[in-house]
């Protein structure tokens, strides 16, 4: 290969991985956390005491359409657990509205519940993944993250190309030594190539979530005469109307029962009523099969005929699609999601995407290295403006995110109770945390402020297990966090340990390779390290 | 650039993927035919890196969306 080809690839790869580093720093560590997210609000939010709840959830819906006879919205009827939790409903006006859960208290009467789908802690991580954390609405920062998704497309196959003359050379060499850019980037190639398919997967997949409306938008006006609305309408079955009243579809244990025998393998946990006084209405009815690809981060989705109990789609139907397209479709999406195998899996993905967000730290710390070098061999001392801002944003960003979803989990679990809004504590712990960071790496300068931002980010994720330490041993003395230990925390507990146990370390050997003049204080800001070589 | 003359090739050969794998009798086909725009995309943004000037680039993309758009639409007809 031509050497100005490899160096054409070198300075594309750096310029894309540069601006969209910092995004997927965010977006990996938050969705390896959301890979947890049903623990981690189980962890961070008490449930309502139901005890005595009914567990009749034909009743609990025949209750809710009775007191409730105006037009149905948006319902979901998410089933009672094995393990003992009883059903509830979640309705809202429309798709996106706000939600209100309800359930049968002991007596058969309609209940209540505090809170919502939107509220949900792990919701919040979720949310933060999604938009790469920027504070922005999900509509608008979904197309960005899908441009640099595409982006971190392009850097990965340009990274390739750069590494290819010397792979098998260089792969498992990392030279820990005197020369930090060298240690920096072995481990960023390192890292890179033993996760590039799980990498390339990512990519492709996140820029389809962002960019999917454009797509479908520019494709109904090119490829499909008609419109994309004819394709759809082709691929819909062909079907009896259905009674227009909900009341008047099966009952959901008749519906679940149908559904079981016909799929063997798939669990139904929710119903999801869709196109209430609508011919052509539905449910969709999300069930669990671990042995297969699923649709969804937790469950498949098979599509039911509200007046037969019949499959009127079995494309989302895990392990029993019924078209080749389909079990393709869902492949996309289950590696997205990890969606297979269960807890080993997700908890796979997790160590896949805290090492891809280290991808892109390591990968920004060679272009502030590198940066500084070159001006240095031009005879400048200190480090040029924007080279100091990058360096401080970067750590202030990624160290940032960290502490702030760990403060957001530990923050909910303390102050929910006390009755604030979930959106208040959730976005105001994050970003409070977040930006305190930056304003910090900003006054102190990027080499000294990151043992100490990587000190506070242990702390503060120590203070997860610490908070279930405190609800084991002594309740009494913190009755607010209080809890019995649900099998779930575990996760959350045991990975938060981890998380501390890394940073601290990260902290110390940051902190060691601080230079060290006498008589000035540590790492003044945009000083350089002194750098034999 | 190849990122923007990429798109409407990309768009162009999902439609030809549609129209010349038989159309419309797989009902997931429609999504499928929506997430193969992001590989094709990328490959193409990738191997425009190869072309030797900013000139033969284009030429190449719009040379190949004009085919691609000329075969769709022979098809889709």
């Amino acid at each position: 290969m031509k050497a100005k080809t490899v160096r054409d690839y070198l300075s594309v790869h750096t310029w894309t991985g540069i601006l969209c580093g910092m995004m997927l720093f965010v977006a990996f560590y938050a969705g390896a956390l959301s890979m947890f997210e049903v623990e981690i609000t189980r962890w961070a939010q008490v449930d309502q005491d139901r005890r005595g709840a009914s567990r009749d959830a034909d009743a609990l819906l025949t209750r809710y359409l009775s007191e409730n006879p105006g037009p149905v919205g948006q319902l979901t009827l998410v089933l009672g657990t094995a393990d003992g939790s009883p059903p509830y409903l979640e309705a809202s006006e429309g798709r996106r509205g706000p939600s209100q859960r309800f359930d049968l208290d002991a007596s058969g009467s309609l209940r209540r519940l505090a809170g919502s789908a939107e509220g949900e802690t792990g919701d919040f991580v979720d949310t933060i993944h999604r938009k790469g954390g920027l504070p922005l609405p999900l509509e608008v920062a979904e197309p960005v993250i899908g441009f640099v998704s595409l982006g971190y497309a392009i850097a990965l196959i340009s990274g390739i190309v750069v590494l290819l003359p010397s792979l098998v050379r260089d792969l498992f060499t990392v030279r820990i030594g005197r020369n930090i850019k060298r240690m920096w980037l072995d481990l960023h190639n390192l890292i890179g190539v033993a996760s590039l398919p799980f990498h390339l997967v990512i990519a492709l997949t996140a820029a389809i979530f962002g960019l999917h409306d454009w797509i479908y938008g520019a494709q109904s006006a090119v490829i499909y005469p008609g419109g994309l609305g004819s394709a759809v309408a082709r691929a819909e079955p062909v079907r009896e109307p259905v009674p227009l009243d909900v009341r008047a579809w099966l009952p959901p244990s008749e519906l679940v029962s149908r559904a079981r025998a016909a799929a063997p393998g798939f669990e139904p946990v929710g119903l999801s009523y869709r196109g209430a006084g609508k011919a052509d209405g539905t449910i969709f009815m999300a069930g669990t099969d671990d042995r297969h690809f699923t649709r969804a981060s937790r469950y498949g989705v098979a599509v039911v005929d509200p007046a037969t109990g019949g499959f009127l789609a079995r494309t989302y139907l895990p392990g029993q699609e019924d078209t080749t397209a389909a079990s393709f479709l869902n492949s996309f999406f289950a590696l997205h999601f990890g969606s297979y195998g269960g807890p080993p899996v997700r908890l796979l993905y997790v160590l896949l995407g805290v090492l891809g967000a280290l991808l892109f730290y390591t990968g920004n710390v060679l272009w502030i290295e590198s940066r500084t070098r070159r001006l240095r061999q031009g005879g400048q001392i200190e480090r040029p403006r924007h080279v100091r801002w990058v360096a401080a944003l970067n750590v202030g960003v990624c160290l940032g995110c960290v502490a702030g979803l760990s403060a957001a989990i530990v923050a909910s679990r303390w102050l929910l109770p006390g009755g604030h809004a979930p959106e208040l504590i959730h976005q105001g712990s994050y970003y409070a945390v977040f930006a305190l960071f930056i304003v910090y790496a900003f006054a102190r300068g990027a080499a000294a402020a990151t043992p100490v931002l990587l000190a506070a980010a242990s702390l503060v994720t120590a203070l997860i297990p610490l908070t279930s330490l405190v609800s084991e041993i002594a309740p009494e003395a913190a009755p607010v966090v209080a809890r019995s230990y649900a099998p779930g925390f575990i996760y959350v507990d045991l990975l938060s340990v981890a998380g501390a146990a890394l940073l601290g370390w990260m902290a110390l050997q940051t902190w060691r390779r601080l230079p060290r003049t006498p008589g000035q204080p540590l790492g003044v800001a945009g000083r350089p390290p002194p750098q034999p070589s | 650039m190849s990122t923007v003359l990429g798109f409407p090739l990309s768009i162009l050969l999902s439609g030809l993927a549609y129209h010349l794998s038989g159309g419309d009798a797989d009902p997931a086909k429609y999504q499928v035919v929506m997430w193969i725009v992001a590989p094709i995309w990328v490959t193409i943004i990738g191997l425009s890196f190869l072309a030797p000037s900013r000139r033969a680039c284009w030429l190449w993309l719009v040379g190949a969306s004009l085919l691609a758009w000329l075969v769709l639409d022979r098809v889709i007809r």
